[in-house]
């Protein structure tokens, strides 16, 4: 690393290309986000306008696309004139008229990135990349494998240059073609700049920029892992420090070794091969008819659906209950949760749900016993000051020979063929015909010891663990406690026994695991956090700190932990022990509750997989969904965020009880009468617009180009290093979403409702510029509801200005259960009837 | 009854394969359980076989099946046989198949290539099915040429990626090496033994010493080709690169081809093969030298491997190696234990691979982090990271055929375009004068005749050359592959007595396939204006016609059995006598390059990204 104060220009650069390099770190933290952050100063269709231009990245959905799903209905022709004609008015420098819509747009063909290079290698007919990249790519992973070779790296300690150069320097044999040549020499000298390279390779400083760029985008999944655990070198186990420096350095030095190997003096320089100076990567781009054509089908899309939504919303449910509720319980703000929770309301009428990000407001690392690593169980932009110890756990888990190094060796490998061969032959059998849960599958139920205890009160005797606290003090709990209950409005009317539902999923054969588990806790399932929750709120010395506070809780009310399975529907409840005789009898009946709840759950999941046209029984289906989640061959054990569309901030019973959001929605508790100063708003969207936002517009871009910003169809993934999956053995890596998880979204941006008046909705977002920037750019739609007056607020270019529904029609759905099982693809957002479903218990 | 059983046993992945073919694509119910069904109805004929065989004492069956050629003296048909070596490679194929068959029915759901796949996978079951039931060596070359196929289209299943293709032509050209082994190995038989490989016969023959001397070196010619062949197609030293790189397609078929079946083909060969070789000492050394290399160099690049399939089949390799060995020492029946052990938990390995992750980041949770240690010898601490860093180079398998060998071949050929025009004319007057002085004019030296054609063949394996390294010309290195085969087939009768039918059986398949395939490239060429192959042009999306058409003309002039020239081939290597061992030595080599200059020009056109780039005017090249 220099240390010189000033930046000099490839400090720019890689300052610069590290911003757009793809972020996703080790697999195990798979977290949702914004795949074009980097572009997120810029209003969203600017910014993904030069994605496309620079990068080459399809940024919409093709126009035939639009123009059938406009066929179709689910693109209104009033939308479409109204954004045509908004695009019109605004006096815009490129003009299109109404055909334009319907003609084939002519598409951006060039692209920034890579031209340069391509340019030089084409001129002087080198082809570097297929004799670099493997080479790159794979020191690269043997230095960052977390435990899948038997051999690991001999100097792991070590920074990755000077490990690379230890084993150059001690070894007979060389890392370079020409043992003797100069790139050696260069890259042996720890003083070498890499100026120095980019002299020789490229030569005029003017085309540093665009070389580096072209260079490290020929391969962006490798440089962007790089920079990713750079920047956050805790998502590996095994520590190793690597900087996308040096690893550009690392390649330029290889590259220059080819050159001079293969081409010895017959080739030029880039600057002497290309006449003109190249223009800034970053220089502005021009607006084609193309880009504009798109936008407005886009727009007509978001509008069309966004529109129906919000007559959905405006419509007054609003039921009036004196009575403290049957139970309460609450739930992951979670889109998969949405359905879940219509069916509890649908069972027993007189129970209330709520929805909070699901690491319920408590953030900690927490360390499992026996174990050598902290895991982080809270949004990953928070760094938790605190360790939670896990006590008393008798879980094992199962060993499987199969992943064993030892098959791999020479006498080991001939023993287990030998042997375990004819095993795996019976394995495989069985795992076809009858799935069930074995070690090929992660699940969230075995993410806690149902039986073990934690350690999270703070003793003044305790020295810090890791450098961290140990547990919380009794004031930091109530702190804690109340926060949640205040956040989400659950100040009063405390039934008898109130869950904290958590949620995580099971998936088998499944790199990308973490992705299905909770977000609001890193990437795990989020049962830590609940059990957590529960023993907090119980606590005597926290009632009564609570009821200082005005929060009072009757005695006999109970916090009872539990975990949701989405891709099993199963509900695990911890601690029940604690749950005294009289109060067993109502969580009995409320079991049931949720029982019948999981058969109806999955069945309203299971119409996306084309299921129900095979059975209508809630049960079959539920075994079904079931079979997904444990089978070796299912890549689609659950569709995840797929299809998320909104988020809804107020009410329940106010906002959203009995109507119907398809499973499109983040669902957040939150009481406006309790926060007149939008002080509480001003918080929760601190989480809900990077984690919601950013779980959207993943989903968005990896659907709009699966190939360049999503990982592609996972079925020839590889993976590489317990870190990433890649194509084959010498690909680049590939980050984002595959193709499985995606197919079914439909790409339209996130839409916030906020049950809260105009102007306080609008200044609680203004206090944190890294929020404002989401709404002010349009990267997410920002609307609110006043709760008094019922009447509709967008925000257009900083002022929240009323809204009226278009199409004003709202759709009753007289039948829940007939209705979902009309139809496999998107249904219409709606009004539950009265008499919707008569299910009972 | 045994006869109509193996009948039945064959039949059956062959007509599903055909049945396949006539499926809708969108289908994706009949074709998957189409294919579920077939493969398990072999699998219980096959089961039933096995019982009889077991019943019959184990004795070996031979079946005679029909023949497609048929002359006085030359036979060319097929013939089948059933003994242990069988019984172990068709259960175990054909239970694998079924498992993976029934795994990628749900695993290939809504993928693009559904029916692609199911239709390759009957495909390579049925060229499978041949070798392992092959009785005589033109039924092996049969499948083995099928199994060559479906290793191109499998790895190469993503054609509209780089690396998929890219790899599968690179595989493909060092199964075509394998199959220049075998060519060899069937005309080397012949001018030993006198008749054509019958592998029941293989048993008793005679290794009589006077036998072996009336040719010098052509029995150990013979086993070095029976090796290569081997190695080539079970990724044995030097080939060991090739596994890793195969593992392109979707998982079940990197599972089912690389991590098991395909890759233990080699192994069989050897089976099949072993009472020749075994009776030679110095045969028996090499193959446990060459088994124990591999061993040692997979064991350690599988070992510094960090990623999952190159680990699982840098692992299979290594004991495929150690099988070698074991067959070396003449443990036969060990070695099919081995090899069903061996398929069945690499397979199981591959398609588990995915779940490492979840499975052993859990197990890192609780293990503590280790950093290497050194040792403290200095001398052994070097010797230790030089082998780190040789494994992690695949100790330069990889990059000594890509470039060493690829490379040089391709600067070969751009030295020799610069003598194109001229040579050309001259090889044409060569062969004009050959026939000349052949028919026309008598009494002529037959040492003239001689090296006049060792000349023309030469140049016609340098014009082969040259269309391995052309990027520009397309039509022309269409034509050269037309061109090499003319002369070969010329040379060849023009040194033996002429027979225009065997010409004409040999021509007519590649004539045909020219034919057509020059239409097709030349209005390629008039659609589209500019024309460079610099790399891979994707036209399969513009052009899927062209492509299915333009892939079976290869097929055609590259004599795979789709047309007359497959007999033809057999029937031209008869001609060559035993004194002319340049021209088999030319013949075959011309026969391997035809066949990789082909795929090369069907990969670098039709598959790969289509491009829709183009480099911008902005930016003006320098002189």
């Amino acid at each position: 690393m220099s240390t010189s104060s000033h930046q000099s220009e490839v400090d720019h650069i890689i300052h610069d290309m590290k911003h757009f390099l793809p972020s996703q770190v080790a697999l195990k933290d798979f977290i949702h986000h914004n795949t074009l952050h980097s572009l997120q100063h810029l209003p969203f269709h600017e910014g993904l306008k030069l994605s496309n231009a620079i990068f080459g990245t399809k940024v919409y959905l093709s126009q035939p696309e639009y123009i059938k799903k406009y066929n179709e209905g689910k693109i209104s022709e009033k939308i479409l004139k109204i954004k045509f004609n908004d695009y019109i008015s605004s006096k815009p420098e490129v003009k299109i008229d109404w055909d334009q819509l319907f003609q084939p747009p002519d598409i951006r063909v060039t692209q920034r990135v890579g031209e340069v290079r391509r340019r030089w290698m084409r001129e002087e007919k080198l082809n570097l990349d297929p004799a670099v990249h493997p080479l790159i790519f794979r020191w690269g992973l043997h230095f960052l494998d977390q435990g899948i070779s038997g051999w690991g790296f001999p100097k792991g300690n070590l920074q990755f240059l000077n490990a690379m150069r230890e084993l150059e320097r001690n070894s007979m044999a060389s890392v370079f073609l020409n043992a003797k040549g100069r790139a050696r020499e260069l890259f042996m000298n720890p003083n070498t700049k890499i100026e120095r390279i980019l002299d020789i390779i490229v030569g005029d400083k003017d085309f540093f920029e665009r070389y580096l760029f072209d260079q490290q985008f020929s391969h962006p999944g490798w440089s962007g892992l790089v920079s990713a655990i750079e920047d956050q070198p805790e998502t590996l186990y095994d520590k190793r420090q690597i900087s996308l420096r040096d690893y550009m350095f690392f390649e330029l030095c290889l590259e220059l070794d080819h050159l001079d190997y293969f081409h010895k003096e017959n080739w030029r320089k880039v600057s002497e091969v290309i006449a003109e100076k190249p223009i800034k990567l970053f220089s502005p781009v021009n607006t084609t008819a193309s880009d504009v054509v798109l936008m407005i089908w886009q727009q007509a899309f978001e509008w069309t659906l966004y529109d129906t939504t919000l007559s959905a919303v405006v419509e007054n449910k609003t039921i009036n209950r004196q009575a403290p509720p049957s139970f309460q319980a609450v739930f992951c703000i979670d889109d998969r949760e949405c359905s879940f929770r219509r069916y509890v309301e649908l069972i027993d009428p007189e129970c209330e749900t709520l929805g909070a990000p699901g690491f319920f407001g408590i953030d900690f690392y927490y360390h499992a016993e026996n174990s050598h690593h902290l895991t982080k169980l809270c949004p990953a932009p928070v760094n938790p000051k605190h360790v939670i110890l896990e006590k008393g756990s008798k879980t094992k888990s199962k060993k499987d020979l199969h992943y064993s190094a030892r098959t791999h060796s020479f006498w080991g490998g001939l023993l287990t063929s030998y042997v375990m061969g004819y095993w795996s032959a019976l394995k495989l059998f069985w795992s076809i015909f009858r799935p069930s849960i074995s070690t090929a599958t992660a699940t969230s139920l075995h993410h806690t010891d149902k039986v073990s205890d934690f350690i999270y009160e703070y003793k003044e005797t305790s020295t810090p663990f890791h450098g961290l606290q140990i547990g919380y003090s009794v004031a930091e709990m109530t702190a804690k406690v109340s926060g949640m209950l205040r956040a989400i409005g659950l100040t009063q009317n405390f039934a008898p026994l109130i869950y904290f539902m958590a949620h995580g999923s099971s998936t088998t054969n499944n790199p990308h695991y973490a992705a299905y588990d909770c977000g609001a806790c890193s990437g795990r399932p989020g049962s830590i956090n609940s059990r957590l929750f529960a023993n907090l709120a119980n606590d005597p010395r926290v009632r009564k700190g609570l009821s200082e506070q005005g929060i009072n809780i009757p005695a006999t009310t109970l916090f009872v932990a539990a975990l949701h399975d989405t891709t099993r529907d199963e509900v695990v409840f911890f601690d029940e022990k604690n749950i005294s005789n009289e109060l067993l009898q109502k969580h009995e009946k409320n079991k049931k509750v949720f029982n019948k709840t999981l058969d109806l759950n999955a069945k309203e999941r299971s119409r996306r997989f084309n299921l129900i046209s095979e059975s209508k029984d809630p049960v079959q289906l539920h075994d079904k969904m079931q079979l997904r989640s444990v089978s070796l061959f299912e890549p689609r054990p659950e569709l995840n965020h797929a299809t998320n569309a909104f988020c809804i901030v107020g009410r329940r019973n106010t906002l959203t009880r009995g109507k119907f959001f398809d499973r499109r929605s983040f669902l957040n508790s939150y009481d406006p009468t309790q926060d007149a100063s939008g002080n509480i708003l001003s918080n929760l969207m601190n989480a809900l617009a990077p984690v919601c936002g950013g779980i959207n517009l993943e989903y968005y871009f990896s659907r709009v180009d699966n190939n360049r910003l999503g990982a592609g169809t996972k079925l020839p993934h590889n993976v590489m290093g317990l870190i990433a999956v890649a194509n084959g053995t010498d690909g680049d890596l590939r980050p984002g979403l595959p193709s499985q998880m995606i197919e079914l979204h439909d790409p339209v941006r996130l839409l916030f409702v906020i049950e809260q008046k105009p102007d306080v909705a609008l200044s609680a977002v203004t206090r944190n510029p890294a929020v404002y920037e989401w709404i002010k750019n349009d990267w997410v739609t920002y609307t609110c509801m006043d709760p008094d007056t019922r009447k509709l607020f967008v925000y257009k270019a900083g002022v929240m200005t009323p809204y009226e529904i278009v199409e004003n029609k709202v759709s009753i759905i007289p039948n829940i259960i007939e209705y979902i099982e009309s139809d496999v693809g998107n249904l219409t957002v709606g009004v539950l009837a009265e008499s919707s479903i008569e299910v009972g218990l | 009854m045994m006869n109509y059983l193996m009948y039945l046993s064959l039949s059956i992945p062959m007509a599903s394969f055909f049945l396949s073919l006539f499926f809708d694509k969108k289908n994706e119910k009949l074709i998957s359980r189409f294919s579920i069904f077939s493969v398990g109805l072999h699998v219980i004929v096959n089961q039933v076989l096995v019982v009889l065989w077991w019943l019959n004492d184990m004795k070996p069956i031979e079946t005679e099946g029909p023949s497609f050629y048929d002359s006085d003296h030359i036979r060319f048909g097929f013939t089948f046989y059933f003994d242990q070596i069988t019984v172990a490679y068709i259960l175990v194929g054909s239970i694998l198949t079924f498992l993976v068959a029934n795994y990628s029915r749900i695993y290939m759901h809504r993928e693009e290539g559904y029916k692609k796949f199911f239709t390759t996978i009957l495909f390579f079951y049925t060229g499978y099915n041949v070798v392992v039931t092959s009785g005589n060596f033109e039924t092996l070359f049969l499948g083995w040429e099928f199994l060559g196929l479906s290793s191109f289209l499998l790895i190469g299943f993503y054609r509209e990626r780089y690396l998929p293709v890219r790899n599968a032509a690179k595989v493909y050209s060092i199964y075509r090496l394998g199959d220049l082994g075998l060519v060899l190995v069937g005309w080397i038989y012949y001018q030993i033994w006198h008749e054509p490989i019958l592998f029941s016969k293989v048993q008793a023959l005679s290794f009589d010493h006077s036998l072996l001397m009336q040719h010098p070196y052509f029995f150990e010619v013979l086993c070095l080709c029976v090796i290569l062949s081997a190695s080539a197609k079970s990724a044995q030293f030097p080939f060991c690169s090739w596994l890793a790189r195969a593992m392109e397609g979707p998982t079940p078929s990197s599972a089912i081809f690389y991590g098991s079946l395909s890759v233990h083909i080699g192994l069989f060969i050897l089976l099949r093969t072993a009472p020749l070789w075994q009776s030679s000492f110095e045969m028996k050394v090499l193959i446990a030298v060459l088994g124990f290399i591999t061993a040692v160099v997979c064991t350690l690049t599988s070992k510094v491997q960090s990623s999952i399939k190159g680990q699982i089949a840098y692992s299979s390799v290594t004991q495929i190696g150690i099988m070698f060995i074991e067959l070396a020492f003449g443990l036969n029946t060990f070695v099919l234990f081995h090899f069903a052990g061996n398929a069945f938990l690499r397979t199981y390995q591959l398609l588990v691979s995915p779940s490492v992750v979840s499975y052993l980041i859990r197990e890192k949770l609780y293990k503590p982090s280790t950093v290497v240690s050194d040792n403290k010898n200095k001398l052994i601490q070097k010797i230790k990271l030089s082998i780190y860093i040789l494994s992690v180079r695949e100790w330069y398998l990889d990059y000594f055929l890509e470039f060493m060998v690829y490379r040089n071949i391709k600067r070969l050929g751009q030295l020799i375009s610069k003598f194109m025009q001229s040579a050309l004319v001259l090889s044409l007057i060569g062969l004009a004068v050959i026939g000349y002085l052949k028919y026309a004019a008598k009494d002529v030296d037959a040492n003239l005749v001689n090296i006049l054609s060792f000349v023309v063949c030469l140049q016609t394996l340098f014009y082969m050359l040259y269309a391995l390294s052309e990027k520009e010309k397309i039509t022309r290195i269409w034509n050269l592959v037309l061109f090499s085969h003319l002369s070969i087939s010329l040379v060849v009768m023009f040194t033996d007595h002429f027979e225009w039918e065997h010409v004409a059986l040999y021509l007519s398949g590649i004539l045909g396939a020219w034919a057509l395939g020059l239409l097709i490239l030349t209005s390629l060429q008039r659609k589209i204006k500019f024309f460079h192959i610099f790399d891979m042009q994707g036209y399969v999306h513009r052009f899927p016609k062209y492509e299915m058409i333009f892939l079976l003309c290869c097929l055609g002039i590259s004599g795979f059995p789709i047309s007359p020239t497959f007999v033809g081939e057999d029937l031209i290597f008869h001609h060559i006598h035993a004194d002319n061992i340049w021209t088999v030595f030319f013949a075959s080599a011309l026969y391997v390059i035809d066949g990789v200059a082909c795929i090369r020009l069907y990969s670098l056109l039709f598959l790969g990204p289509a491009r829709v780039i183009q480099p911008s005017v902005a930016l003006a090249a320098k002189g």
